[in-house]
């Protein structure tokens, strides 16, 4: 293999790559990343057996050719080199990296090894681009579950409401859930899929600073594909069923509060300096006015006032304070409507005017 | 032949083949789901799994499978269709209130100003002949305040349900004489107290803190040993209670007199009132416990299951309780009760967990250290006084606590006869049980020994 290629394109397509690359001593091949040209193009791959990535970028191919170079270095080398230009070269299994000013050699490995990252085969169920990708998951993996005890919970849930496409995650706690309308959805019928969360973050990591570029969604055989013009994701889905969360979600609200997002992140922030073990602070909402408290036996307490406009009786409720500030990530808008739905039911987060997105917490019993 | 058969000749002819890594990651969870006159279909558990196999083994599995079937021209791989898991039964709502009211009530179970857990009642403490005498104690205490046991001591040792005891107690009191000022402190936290006031010139409110008790326990009380200001103060705060009638109760690993560095009129306060001691629990007990305990935290485990937690975990309620919290949780992780034979393996590889052991090096050594002779004496033939009496002990602790036989031991003291390890060990065991002194020593030594067991 002889190619020419742009350090920065590589340095992307690597930034990309990297993160899925997992030590794994039994299958040491696992820790590199797999380098082919491809129709005048290089293609790098990686993958942790549960997640493939492929990546493509324009290069000058010389000569065709394969091989797999361990991750960490390549990473670490194509990072520190400054020149623009890269030229690589193989001698069996040893990478020559030359440019004007460095001249490196890398041992590499065969790519006969190198496990074969599956293709989609169907039609693409929806395509979308990339901001509407990244706007829908947007920090929607915060809410899913870390502990496997119940794999269901640890993916986002994604499917079809009501003609909206839905993403939704919740570990018990909390529950996030956001919609998108269009008129995209014609292939994909209601039943939904969970993507595990780590799947989710990679997509995001992959469209990261990318705007118009379609990104296709394809689902064959339990598994999922995302593609684009210059990659292709693909990762197993998490069988199971998804709890029934729309039932979770209280229909009567009993009271209801609108406040500046800033001001109320700000309040939340600093009460959380003196919350417990616990994270938990106190929400006190009077007349129009929203208080929040915090106490620590070991540091002290705080009182933080915030303006506001409620609708109804006042109320008192303690939440965790994580939780509070992921549901500020997941509403939009300057204004923030707070919506009790009764002592010991859930606190429930909505923009004051979009209704695309939706928080839930369950709050602490005191 | 059946499917299964077939396919583990397969698995049996690729593992030869191939490396322990590549086999397990490929080959695992896959299966014959189906087959017909010329073919096969494989199931296997991802599409990494299929493309692998269809690219590059496909040549050798069709192969293995013709030597059984040699009608078979094709293979093909599906990925499996796991069967749709049956909708949740518990429905999320249910599922979500409870979760929460764990996550709060490590917080809340504590009360701030009494330092009571009410998760600790006698309801919850299981009565057999171990501890018969300090349960009685405690519910005579509770009956009445301050008359009958005062000063309360209980000892036992480690994991035995001593603060189990003394919380109980202080929260029957709470709960049958109305609002009462009880406070339940361990020593470790009255000295931190102690230091904080003397450091803000405060000592006299603190010291009125605690005079205003009705009920004061507190807990380790071994742990003020050779600490002078906290010794004067708990004499202090004794004495100014005890004139009022007001209860004390403390516990302890160890009785009153076995505590070293223990001022002498705390010593005999201590000893004045009742000592109950708590020892490890019999067989029947253990098993009343973990049935209890399986009870509390709603689960039905087999008896023989039961029995088999009881006669394994002998010494410590804590580990007990432990051995059983694994079990429950292993059960809840893989879903379905564990049958014995499981269980015996999985407290096999959690009891087997390796402890540190005293050497014969440590003894010679922390027995110099303390009498201050060099280690070389020991094993001289000197017969001076003060060289025969620290290798007489020394002879004692290999005997006690490494097992050692008696030649061996006089082996390792500069070739002794045997004879004379039995006379030393005979004769410093004897003035353990008499002399106060002697009985001060060994334990001042053993203490060196575990400590620098545990650096």
């Amino acid at each position: 293999m002889i190619i020419t290629i742009n350090q920065q394109k590589l340095r992307r397509a690597i930034s990309a790559l990297e993160k899925i690359v997992v030590r794994n001593l039994s299958l040491p091949i696992l820790q590199n990343i797999a380098l082919n040209t491809d129709n005048g193009r290089l293609k790098l791959s990686s993958t942790n057996l549960e997640i493939g990535i492929n990546y493509w970028i324009g290069a000058k191919v010389e000569e065709e050719g394969s091989v797999a170079i361990p991750a960490r270095v390549l990473s670490d080398f194509v990072n520190n080199v400054s020149d623009e230009k890269l030229t690589i070269t193989t001698k069996e299994n040893n990478i020559l990296i030359n440019s004007n000013n460095y001249k490196t050699q890398i041992l590499g490995f065969s790519v006969k090894e190198f496990p074969i990252i599956p293709k989609s085969k169907t039609e693409a169920l929806i395509s979308l681009p990339a901001q509407q990708w990244r706007k829908l998951f947007g920090a929607i993996t915060d809410s899913a579950a870390l502990s496997d005890a119940r794999p269901e919970l640890t993916g986002v849930r994604l499917g079809v409401v009501a003609g909206f496409l839905e993403v939704a995650a919740t570990d018990g706690f909390r529950l996030a859930e956001r919609r998108l309308g269009g008129d995209f959805i014609s292939n994909f019928n209601g039943n939904g899929l969970i993507i595990p969360r780590a799947t989710v973050q990679e997509l995001m990591r992959i469209l990261d600073g990318q705007e118009t570029e379609l990104v296709a969604m394809t689902v064959s055989e339990n598994q999922i594909f995302f593609s684009t013009q210059e990659s292709e994701l693909v990762s197993r889905l998490i069988d199971g069923c998804y709890p029934d969360y729309k039932k979770l979600i209280p229909e009567k609200v009993v009271s209801r509060l609108v406040v500046n997002r800033t001001e109320l992140e700000k309040g939340v922030r600093l009460a959380s300096i003196f919350s417990s073990g616990v994270a938990d602070i106190k929400l006190c909402i009077e007349k129009n006015e929203l208080r929040i408290a915090a106490q620590n036996a070991a540091r002290g307490e705080v009182n933080a006032r915030i303006g506001g406009e409620l609708k109804g009786e006042g109320f008192t409720s303690a939440v965790n304070y994580h939780y509070l500030l992921d549901g500020l990530k997941i509403i939009e808008g300057e204004s923030i409507a707070l919506e009790f739905t009764g002592d010991g039911g859930p606190l429930v987060l909505k923009g004051e005017k979009h209704s695309q997105a939706l928080y839930l917490i369950m709050p602490l019993r005191s | 032949m059946t499917n299964q058969e077939i396919w583990n000749m397969v698995l049996g002819e690729m593992e030869l083949a191939l490396s322990r890594a590549n086999f397990t990651t490929w080959f695992k969870n896959t299966s014959i789901i189906s087959r017909n006159e010329d073919c096969v279909v494989v199931s296997v558990p991802n599409g990494f799994v299929k493309e692998w196999l269809e690219n590059k083994f496909n040549k050798q599995i069709i192969t293995s499978i013709r030597k059984l079937l040699p009608e078979i021209r094709d293979v093909r791989y599906t990925m499996g269709t796991v069967a749709s898991l049956p909708p949740e039964k518990k429905d999320i709502t249910q599922f979500i209130p409870d979760r929460i009211m764990e996550e709060i009530r490590s917080n809340a179970e504590v009360n701030s100003i009494t330092n009571l857990n009410k998760r600790y009642t006698f309801d919850s403490f299981v009565v057999g002949s171990n501890n018969e005498l300090a349960h009685a104690a405690c519910l005579a205490v509770v009956k009445n305040l301050g008359k009958v046991y005062n000063p309360l001591f209980l000892y036992g040792g480690v994991g035995l349900g001593k603060t189990h005891l003394l919380q109980a107690t202080g929260n029957k009191v709470v709960e049958d004489n109305g609002i009462r000022k009880v406070a339940f402190i361990s020593s470790e936290r009255l000295t931190t107290e102690i230091i904080e006031s003397v450091k803000n010139h405060n000592v006299e409110e603190m010291k009125s803190k605690y005079r205003k008790l009705d009920v004061l326990i507190i807990d380790d009380i071994q742990m003020i040993a050779g600490r002078e200001k906290t010794q004067d103060i708990i004499f202090d705060t004794f004495n100014e209670l005890y004139s009022k009638n007001k209860q004390i109760i403390f516990s302890s690993d160890r009785p009153p007199r076995a505590i070293p560095a223990l001022e002498e009129r705390l010593r005999s306060r201590f000893e004045g009132g009742m000592i109950a001691d708590i020892s490890a629990p019999d067989y029947e007990t253990r098993l009343a416990i973990l049935k209890l305990k399986a009870k509390e935290k709603g689960s039905n485990m087999d008896e023989a299951i039961l029995g088999h937690i009881a006669t394994t975990v002998q010494k410590n309620i804590r580990e007990l309780e432990g051995a059983l919290n694994r079990v429950i949780a292993v059960n809840q992780m893989y879903n379905k009760a564990l049958d014995l034979k499981e269980v015996k393996k999985l407290l096999a590889t959690y009891l087997n967990t390796p402890y540190k052991k005293t050497t014969p090096q440590l003894i010679l050594k922390s027995v110099s250290d303390f009498y201050g002779i060099p280690l070389m004496d020991l094993t001289k033939r000197s017969r001076k006084k003060e060289i025969v009496h620290p290798r007489q002990v020394a002879m004692f602790l290999l005997r006690e606590e490494t097992k050692s036989s008696f030649p061996e031991i006089g082996q390792k003291l500069g070739g002794r006869d045997h004879s004379t390890v039995i006379h030393a060990y005979e004769k410093i065991k004897h003035a353990e049980e008499t002399d106060e002194t002697m009985r001060q020593e060994i334990v001042l030594i053993k203490e060196r020994i575990y400590q620098s067991i545990d650096h």
